[in-house]
């Protein structure tokens, strides 16, 4: 890319394939969806402006992740407030210690998580899902089936850890999974 | 629980927003300390990205949403209203113009009108949608079931329509197909995103069909002329397709091809079945005088404060024989409310409040459409199944019901039939003057469909 002026084509090629990895990041570093909408939508623009200054369209990913960070650091102080907000020093060891840039790591999660999603009951994945509507689908299952919310958020949990456990198992199974606990 | 289930459990928590002080302290001391803990963190938040993307590309729910959005009708399968716009598909945000449009529409403007039909040819939609040329079309669902139709985007991009298609209009640069076919012309220099269920596909000054499935049938492209550029979420491919050259997507990967197609695809909907109600349809009115009270184009619904004569109720049969039950996947049942020209609506609250239920009574099983009131099938003969709400303001519309309790029902009865007793829950406001009277389009209605079951079936 050095010398060029970059398009609008190669932005999009680049950015389309990292974009699952930088929402992942950035999901990461910031306590909820909405902030993490609001800091990629920042950082979008941000990446568009500056992708002159990237000299090869194999270092994308990285030097996004920078302005991500960047990004995100910004946002912390608008909402420094919130009580689920880790720490500094947490948020810097998250921030450098992505280990997620193995293509060959993702494709193996990505198909352990279709693997063992596809090992869940319709309404199975369709309450993993729920909480991605929004809490008030949560609060209106909860209401429809006569079961609390908090029930409803705890089964939810405990899909999502089972979720988690089937994928770590797959990965280990695949021979993926050397670095974990 | 093992330590690292103890993990697992604080991370779920933390990113479903559930987590108490205490466990996000114990979370934070282990991310510091720890650098697997933070590798698991890390893969969580994959997991996390992974999945509200499979949640934004469930397309039909997506319409169910906007259908409560648009016609304020509330089916059973609601979240909690519009869900907000997320994270730009960044395809559209290749050209800035494009994204901080898309933004500013996104905040400003969820009613302002994104498209007008231009033309059709012997069109016949169904919800109540545009029958006339030059009418605007606002950010919603449309439902073309036979017929062609041409509508223009207000950014210019026109797409033609070829039934039966389920289209999702999202804004001026942006639709999502959910099924059946299309052609996308562009002339602008900005780009047009067309989302399907398993990636997106961007106009650029050029003319491109996508023929739509949803489930494993997956979507196709054609490059008419220009280009268009093809993104696949799954394996994140990206492919530019022009003049002539294809594309097949499906869940887990993207082909594409520098040859034409010969031959167009085939139906995609060979995973669903569609029952009707056949005639097997009726409204039961409390006086007993159906011939002069009810008409077959209409199934009634109406309940009174004082339960007088004038109370009616509808069910609605389906035959399930050719159906087995391992087949069966998921169940929706669809009903077209019309408007019935029948009493005040003013008499009506606010919100009316309806029932759907399946009947169990070995007896009324057999109910038949002559039947008095005393004999038909009624709440009592039933199980609960669904509810569904209808503001008084809107008299015309279409209700999608989904649930887990009508797809257990409906698997229950295959092999056999299946009956639904419809009642409107809440009554007219006491006042005076007759009191309105809704009504669902029967088999027999001329302009939209009767009640309609569609099944998703397993392969």
């Amino acid at each position: 890319m050095p010398n060029e002026q970059p398009t609008e084509e190669t932005f999009l090629r680049v950015f389309l394939r990292s974009e699952d990895d930088l929402r992942a990041y950035a999901r990461a570093l910031l306590p909820t969806w909405e902030v993490v909408d609001e800091v990629m939508q920042e950082a979008s623009l941000v990446m568009w402006r500056k992708l002159d200054q990237l000299r090869d369209e194999s270092e994308f990913l990285p030097w996004a992740k920078v302005i991500v960070r960047f990004e995100s650091l910004k946002a912390r102080r608008t909402f420094a407030r919130d009580r689920h907000q880790f720490g500094d020093d947490v948020f810097e060891l998250l921030a450098a210690e992505d280990e997620s840039n193995d293509e060959e790591v993702w494709q193996r999660e990505r198909l352990a998580m279709t693997s063992c999603l596809g090992k869940f009951e319709p309404a199975q994945r369709d309450l993993v899902l729920l909480p991605y509507r929004g809490h008030g689908a949560v609060v209106e299952l909860a209401t429809d089936s006569g079961k609390t919310v908090n029930s409803l958020y705890k089964k939810i949990g405990r899909l999502r850890e089972k979720l988690t456990v089937c994928i770590e198992h797959e990965m280990a199974r695949s021979g993926a999974n050397r670095e974990l606990l | 629980m093992s330590e690292t289930d103890q993990y697992h459990r604080l991370i779920a928590d933390y990113q479903t927003g559930q987590i108490s002080d205490e466990d996000f302290a114990k979370l934070e001391a282990a991310l510091r300390d720890s650098e697997d803990v933070r590798n698991l963190f890390h893969r969580a938040c994959r997991v996390d990205s992974r999945l509200r993307r499979i949640a934004e590309n469930l397309t039909v729910d997506q319409e169910a949403e906007t259908q409560r959005e648009e016609s304020k009708v509330v089916s059973i399968a609601s979240g909690d209203g519009f869900r907000k716009q997320p994270f730009f598909k960044p395809v559209a945000a290749a050209a800035a113009v494009v994204l901080l449009s898309a933004l500013t529409w996104t905040i400003a403007a969820q009613k302002r009108v994104v498209a007008n039909l231009v033309s059709s040819e012997d069109a016949v939609w169904e919800r109540g949608a545009p029958t006339e040329s030059g009418l605007s079309l606002t950010r919603g669902s449309l439902r073309l079931s036979s017929g062609i139709a041409t509508i223009r985007f207000v950014s210019g991009v026109e797409m033609t329509l070829e039934a039966p298609v389920r289209l999702y209009l999202k804004g001026p640069v942006r639709a999502t197909l959910v099924s059946g076919t299309v052609v996308v012309k562009s002339d602008r220099e900005d780009d047009f995103v067309l989302e399907t269920e398993f990636g997106q596909a961007v106009a650029h000054e050029g003319e491109f069909a996508a023929f739509g499935g949803t489930g494993e049938s997956g979507t196709d492209f054609e490059a008419i002329s220009g280009k268009v550029i093809i993104s696949h979420d799954f394996s994140r491919e990206v492919t530019q397709l022009t003049g002539g050259a294809t594309a097949t997507m499906s869940a887990d990967r993207l082909d594409s091809s520098e040859e034409r197609r010969i031959e167009p695809p085939f139906e995609r909907f060979d995973k669903r079945a569609r029952i009707r109600t056949d005639g097997r349809a009726a409204t039961f009115i409390r006086n007993n005088r159906v011939r002069k009270w009810t008409r077959p184009e209409f199934l009634t619904l109406k309940t009174s404060t004082h339960g007088n004569g004038f109370d009616q109720r509808s069910v609605i049969g389906f035959d399930l024989t050719a159906v087995e039950s391992a087949e069966i996947e998921a169940v929706s049942l669809r009903l077209n409310v019309v408007h019935s020209g029948r009493g005040l609506i003013s008499r009506l609250p606010k919100m009316n409040r309806f029932a759907v239920y399946g009947v169990v009574n070995p007896a009324k099983e057999d109910w038949l459409v002559g039947d008095l009131w005393e004999e038909a099938p009624a709440p009592d003969d039933g199980v609960f199944l669904a509810r569904f709400e209808i503001p008084r303001s809107q008299t015309s519309g279409e209700i999608d019901l989904t649930s887990e309790a009508i797809s257990d029902f409906v698997r229950k009865k295959a092999g056999h039939s299946v009956s639904f007793v419809i009642v409107r829950e809440t009554a007219n406001r006491d006042g005076d003057g007759p009191g309105y009277t809704h009504a669902i389009a029967s088999d027999s209605h001329p302009e939209v469909s009767g009640p309609m079951l569609e099944m998703v079936l397993k392969q």
